[in-house]
């Protein structure tokens, strides 16, 4: 006995034919956009948990103030952080680390000598602690006049619209795609239903209960929707890695790290699952609508 | 019973068929022979009146409660319309598979039926590749594998010889014979005149009489 035929083949006619390859490269695009969102977000965290937990105390020197007496103040303030409740570790900033940063922008060190640098100390506060900054300036101001004291909240603020904005524009073109995917699937079913409306008459006739009919196309679609995502979700995570190789060879503290955790891979695999799910079920709800209006 | 908003092809038609009976409907083309089966197997609802079958008026029955009554009810289409893709094993075995059975009891009967109307041969030929008698056939076949309750038949006879034709109608009669009620819509007198059932004889869309087929008395 030769193989079973499928009985209301739904991908037979040219019309219906590219529908696994079409699923698949919506998928393709959804992965690449959640992993993008997932990194980001992770990059994000990164980033904000940097800044919540620093602050940069900037002690400027005084007109015509000498080198020995803003070591002094530095030595004063870094002191007096010290005694702060909430503060983890303190950290001046060598005067030449400083100029050094600034080489690109403003010329050597020994071109900058004359112009009033003002001294940094890094600040790491503990974790779980809150540093009042207001009550901090008001004491290290008594210290060191002039003091400027950077907790980086307008760069965190910034940073954290740019990704929620980001998150929401992903998550706006993830639901895109699947709409459109969703419409593919409506209109091959819709096409391959009209073109075998004769043949599912004659199944009507001898008994066939919608749900039966409905059963034909939906494990097809499920069939192909699967193979399509599974595939798009293999070239997403290939297309990653050596995204990941390309940047890792990048010298870049600003660059975001393209690589992802084993869990973000485990997640990015419900897209093809969920893609599967939504393909099925469309196709389930396309045909039962249409066998609606039929005999 | 009308086609849309067209003319009512079939009107005042009231007859009624015992359980076991057999009956040939014939009159000539365009009479309502095919329409009157239409409505028998549920292809169609009357625009007015009513139809009993299986002691439920069809007017009333339920979309999902179709299916249920057409399983019980086997049909032998004037086209075939067989399933053009599949074979002709496949054609005859969808009203088991749509009723459910296992596949092995499926395979056991749908392979004694098809050698029994003389296609053993042809269990994996698809519909295009056989003649227009071997078509009827699996159409038949399809039609009585699962013992319905009632079996309509149009012209199921008019692409065979006779000899084919009366070999069917003795399938029909068996079946008849265990318990199937039978209609068949012919205009082959030379058929009808052979058996001993009775003839509905339609004409111009109106039953004009149902008689005890003459040769038989």
């Amino acid at each position: 006995m030769s193989r079973q035929q499928l009985l209301l083949p739904l991908t037979r006619e040219p019309s219906t034919k590219l529908l696994p390859w079409i699923i698949g490269v919506m998928v393709y695009l959804a992965v690449l956009i959640f992993a993008a969102a997932l990194m980001m977000a992770q990059t994000a965290s990164r980033w904000d948990h940097e800044l919540t937990h620093g602050l940069t105390v900037q002690i400027p020197p005084g007109d015509g103030e000498e080198a020995a007496a803003l070591d002094k103040k530095v030595d004063a303030v870094e002191r007096a952080l010290r005694d702060t409740a909430g503060i983890a570790d303190v950290k001046a900033i060598p005067a030449a680390v400083t100029a050094a940063s600034l080489e690109p922008w403003l010329g050597t060190a020994a071109e900058m000598k004359d112009l009033p640098l003002p001294r940094v100390i890094e600040v790491q506060i503990a974790d779980g602690a809150r540093v009042d900054t207001d009550a901090l300036f008001a004491a290290l101001d008594k210290v060191a006049p002039g003091i400027v004291i950077d907790n980086h909240d307008f760069w965190r603020n910034q940073v954290i619209a740019l990704v929620g904005g980001l998150e929401t524009l992903a998550t706006v073109t993830i639901g895109l795609i699947g709409f459109t995917a969703m419409a593919a699937v409506i209109f091959a079913t819709r096409s391959s239903v009209a073109i075998q409306r004769d043949v599912i008459e004659v199944l009507h006739l001898i008994g066939a209960t919608d749900a039966y009919v409905a059963h034909e196309f939906q494990r097809q679609a499920f069939r192909f929707s699967l193979g399509g995502s599974v595939l798009g979700t293999i070239l997403a995570l290939a297309t990653m890695l050596l995204m990941g190789r390309l940047a890792a060879n990048l010298d870049t503290a600003l660059m975001p790290n393209l690589s992802i955790e084993i869990w973000q891979a485990v997640l990015l695999w419900t897209v093809p699952l969920l893609a599967t799910l939504i393909a099925t079920m469309t196709a389930r709800r396309t045909v039962l609508n249409a066998l609606r209006r039929m005999i | 019973m009308r086609y849309g908003a067209g003319p009512e092809v079939l009107s005042d038609v009231t007859f009624t068929l015992q359980p076991g009976s057999f009956h040939f409907i014939t009159g000539p083309s365009g009479a309502g022979k095919s329409s009157l089966l239409k409505l028998m197997f549920l292809a169609h609802r009357p625009s007015r009146g009513f139809i009993t079958l299986f002691d439920r008026d069809v007017t009333r029955v339920p979309h999902d409660e179709l299916p249920d009554m057409r399983r019980r009810i086997g049909v032998v289409f004037q086209d075939f319309r067989l399933v053009q893709h599949l074979s002709a094993f496949d054609n005859v075995a969808l009203p088991l598979r749509v009723a459910g059975r296992p596949e092995d009891v499926i395979r056991k009967h749908v392979t004694e039926l098809l050698t029994w109307v003389g296609l053993k041969d042809h269990l994996n030929a698809r519909p295009p590749t056989l003649s227009g008698g071997q078509q009827q056939r699996v159409a038949i076949a399809r039609a009585v594998i699962a013992h319905p309750k009632l079996l309509l038949a149009d012209e199921p006879t008019g692409n065979v010889d006779d000899t084919i034709a009366v070999r069917l109608l003795y399938l029909f009669e068996e079946l008849n014979r265990m318990g199937t009620t039978v209609v068949i819509a012919t205009h082959n007198q030379s058929i009808i005149s052979r058996f001993s059932h009775p003839v509905m004889r339609l004409h111009e869309g109106g039953l004009v009489d149902i008689v005890q087929n003459a040769a038989a008395v």
